[in-house]
């Protein structure tokens, strides 16, 4: 991150942004609510498809991505692996319009550190910014549900090793347990006894191990399909 | 020379001679003598001190041999139960040392009442001479009798055990018990005792009775070759097979001989008979393996029979060799239809296999078109459905905004946004309830989206929000309906969230009357003036949200004043049964 704004409440900023919209009015939307929550003008920049968000990326470094999924050019989830692939500390937000669970799953699986649904009002939208900013992970019952469908719990108690990174820790389906059951973040916290930050903890490695399960698959995918060695 | 022994002591007898030509039967001399007969053979020796050979080819029934005065040869039994030589040649070298210039050989036959007693042709010369005429009588008179007759209980005995396995076919089971019949009646002419029987009589009339009975098994089984009942005439043929046994029985010994003849000429009568309709049905019914059955039938049944009335010239031995062929030539028939089942069952095979193909390729492409007609149906209702909620929804909260902007004094810019989100909402209802609607197992797992996204902003915002949702549902109530509340809960949540300036918020969810359901949503916020705002329409929001509500006839009540604010929804649940 090359630089940091510090807004009103005191939220590290990730900045320069880059906002890949099509619409020029959720543009203008989109960095309204980013002026509110205290980003400076000239720290963020658009890019309206694929193509310039590419050439954006390769000339300048970002810290933090807004990607619309319906891009003239194609989706934006292959923008979002792409940037994952290249920077595993970078933000990248899906602003989805309409989504469905499995463009925002797919998203998720892709690299995404959280989502945005275009619907919302301002006021939520940029709630939901300042939340993802301070290290909060948006996620809603309906996804945790999929997710915890979707990979594997490993058994109470084992150790971690690097094998069973795919797997989810006893800890963390408890928790999307208590998402899917519409808890929030702080109420967690006290029903596990951790802190907040704690929980929100466990939610992103639930995305990065989400993320990575989907690489080791395409990868495995790969090796037997002889693209890859 | 012959002479009866009137004594019975087993003494040559001094006088009585007569001088008889072989073979020779004594009843033409003798009639009713059944004692032992002597026979004489003199013969002059052209050189002496060579050795001759002597061959008999029957007594009837046993007897016993001399060179002059050394005893050659004696059966077991000269007394009853008698041996029986009658059908047996014997053949002796004569000891050079027992020889004389001038010798004579003495046969003494014990004749038994039932067989016309007698000696056979007697042969005295050079074994090179005598040996392979007494090995050539030794083939006629036993080797074929007893090849024929392994063959037939061979036939019988394979015959029987396709019958036992394979009881409905009957031809199987008539032709086992006709070759068996066959190899019992013939067996007396290879037996030489009486044994197991006090008289060798027994024997003859059981063969016989044998023979009788085969006459009506062939028929049958012919019957049931050809798959013709005759049921008149089977009903006619076994009484009389029955009488002839009984007469075969009781007839007197002495007539036991003239019985057998009527019988065989019976007999050989009725296998050709029964051949001759063997080759006409095959013939009638273009069958051509039975007519040609039926021609070697006919052809060997006529030779039988014309070899046995003696019109051809042939040894009675090859009489008898007929019947195995016949047994053989019916072996072929069952052996063929037995094929031709065999070649049916296996086209019927792969009929029945191409016809069951068939049948599974119609029944999969009727399942495919019927799956696709399924799937049609589902896709036709679900855009139906779709249409449904786009008009009531939709189009309905279109036609109110139009009517009102119409009717009433236009809308203001805010009024204006409100109607906006308004449609947007109701869009989002119809899209969530066009992808397929859970049916929620609580009020808290319905209410778990709505839950989790309003609670961190709440939380974000420092308001302290409580949730009291129930595990149980207090009635049952329809997707429409719980979509309808819970856009009103988004709707207040978003009103506290923007204007109230609340820090404590608390939603909750209860049981009402009549299977009612409560769902309420209490602030502390600055508050509104609630008539004010429903009819200065400031909040469009909140006035199509309690229509909404009233048209699924529930209500909404809201009272607000500084400090607090309550709105609460009811709507009123179905019967579970409902």
């Amino acid at each position: 991150m090359s630089t940091a704004n510090h807004a009103p409440d005191d939220v590290l900023l990730p900045a320069p942004v880059l906002v890949v919209e099509d619409d020029p009015l959720m543009r203008q939307r989109l960095a309204r609510v980013l002026g509110e929550i205290g980003y400076a003008d000239e720290a963020v920049s658009f890019a309206v498809n694929l193509a310039e968000a590419r050439a954006h990326v390769s000339q300048q470094p970002v810290a933090m991505v807004l990607v619309d999924l319906g891009l003239p050019d194609g989706n934006g989830i292959e923008l979002i692996q792409e940037l994952r692939a290249q920077d595993p500390a970078l933000w990248i937000l899906v602003i989805s319009a309409w989504s469905t669970e499995e463009a925002i799953l797919g998203a998720l699986r892709a690299g995404a550190t959280g989502y945005l649904l275009k619907e919302r009002d301002d006021l939520e939208v940029s709630l939901s910014i300042r939340s993802v900013l301070r290290g909060g992970a948006p996620i809603d019952p309906f996804i945790a549900r999929r997710i915890l469908a979707l990979l594997p719990t490993a058994p109470l108690h084992t150790p971690h090793d690097a094998g069973e990174i795919e797997a989810l820790s006893a800890r963390e389906s408890e928790i999307l347990e208590w998402v899917s059951r519409g808890l929030s973040n702080r109420e967690i916290a006290e029903q596990l006894t951790i802190s907040r930050y704690t929980v929100e903890c466990h939610i992103k490695r639930i995305y990065r191990k989400l993320a990575v399960s989907s690489r080791t698959r395409a990868v495995s995918e790969a090796r037997q399909r002889g693209l890859l060695p | 020379m012959a002479a009866p022994e009137r004594a019975g002591d087993g003494v040559r007898p001094v006088d009585g001679w007569l001088p008889v030509s072989l073979p020779d039967l004594w009843q033409r001399h003798w009639p009713g003598f059944f004692g032992a007969v002597w026979y004489r053979l003199d013969w002059q020796a052209d050189c002496q001190g060579e050795p001759l050979a002597l061959s008999i080819d029957r007594m009837v029934m046993a007897g016993e041999v001399w060179l002059n005065d050394d005893l050659i040869w004696r059966d077991e039994s000269l007394v009853e139960p008698l041996s029986r030589s009658w059908n047996m040649p014997r053949y002796w070298l004569l000891p050079v040392s027992a020889q004389s210039h001038g010798n004579s050989i003495w046969v003494r036959v014990v004749g038994s009442e039932h067989a016309p007693p007698g000696l056979g042709t007697v042969r005295v010369g050079t074994p090179e001479q005598v040996r392979p005429e007494y090995r050539h009588q030794l083939l006629l008179q036993r080797d074929l009798v007893f090849i024929t007759l392994v063959i037939s209980l061979m036939l019988g005995v394979l015959f029987l055990t396709f019958w036992l396995l394979r009881r409905q076919e009957h031809a199987f089971g008539w032709f086992a018990l006709a070759s068996s019949l066959w190899t019992l009646g013939l067996s007396n002419m290879l037996v030489t005792s009486s044994w197991p029987f006090a008289n060798g009589e027994v024997w003859d009339r059981l063969s016989q009775v044998m023979l009788v009975l085969y006459c009506p098994a062939m028929c049958m089984f012919v019957w049931a070759f050809i798959g013709q009942r005759r049921v008149r005439l089977e009903r006619a043929i076994w009484p009389v097979a029955l009488v002839f046994c009984v007469v075969v029985v009781v007839v007197p010994t002495a007539h036991i001989s003239l019985v057998q003849l009527v019988s065989a000429v019976s007999l050989r009568l009725v296998l050709l008979a029964i051949s001759v309709q063997l080759l006409w049905h095959g013939y009638r019914v273009r069958q051509r393996y039975l007519t040609l059955l039926g021609a070697c039938m006919s052809g060997l049944a006529l030779y039988e029979f014309l070899a046995f009335v003696g019109v051809l010239k042939v040894p009675e031995v090859y009489v008898l060799l007929s019947t195995p062929f016949i047994s053989a030539v019916m072996f072929m028939g069952l052996a063929m239809r037995f094929s031709s089942s065999l070649k049916r069952i296996e086209r019927f095979n792969d009929e029945l296999q191409t016809r069951v193909d068939k049948t599974r390729a119609e029944l999969t492409e009727t399942l495919q078109r019927e799956h696709q007609l399924a799937a049609d149906n589902i896709r036709l209702n679900e855009r139906l459905r779709l249409t449904h909620d786009l008009h009531d929804g939709l189009g309905s909260s279109l036609m109110r905004s139009i009517t009102r902007m119409e009717h009433g004094d236009g809308l203001k810019g805010g009024q204006f946004l409100s109607v906006l989100k308004t449609l947007r909402s109701d869009l989002r209802d119809v899209i969530d309830g066009s992808s397929a609607v859970p049916a929620w197992q609580s009020p808290q797992e319905w209410l778990a989206p709505l839950r989790r996204r309003f609670i961190d902003l709440f939380d974000d915002l420092g308001i302290e929000s409580h949730w009291r949702l129930p595990e149980q549902w207090p009635g049952t109530f329809t997707p429409p309906q719980l979509l309808a509340l819970t856009r009103f809960l988004e709707e207040a949540l978003t009103n506290v969230l923007k204007h109230a300036g609340a820090t404590r918020l608390e939603v909750g969810v209860c049981a009402a009357a009549e299977r009612g359901l409560n769902l309420w949503v209490r602030d502390n916020g600055r508050g509104f003036d609630v008539d004010e705002v429903l009819a200065a329409s400031a909040g469009v929001g909140m006035s199509s949200m309690r229509m909404r509500i009233e048209r699924m006839g529930g209500q909404l009540r809201i009272e607000s004043r500084p400090g607090e604010t309550l709105l609460t929804a009811t709507l009123f649940g179905k019967p579970v049964s409902a």
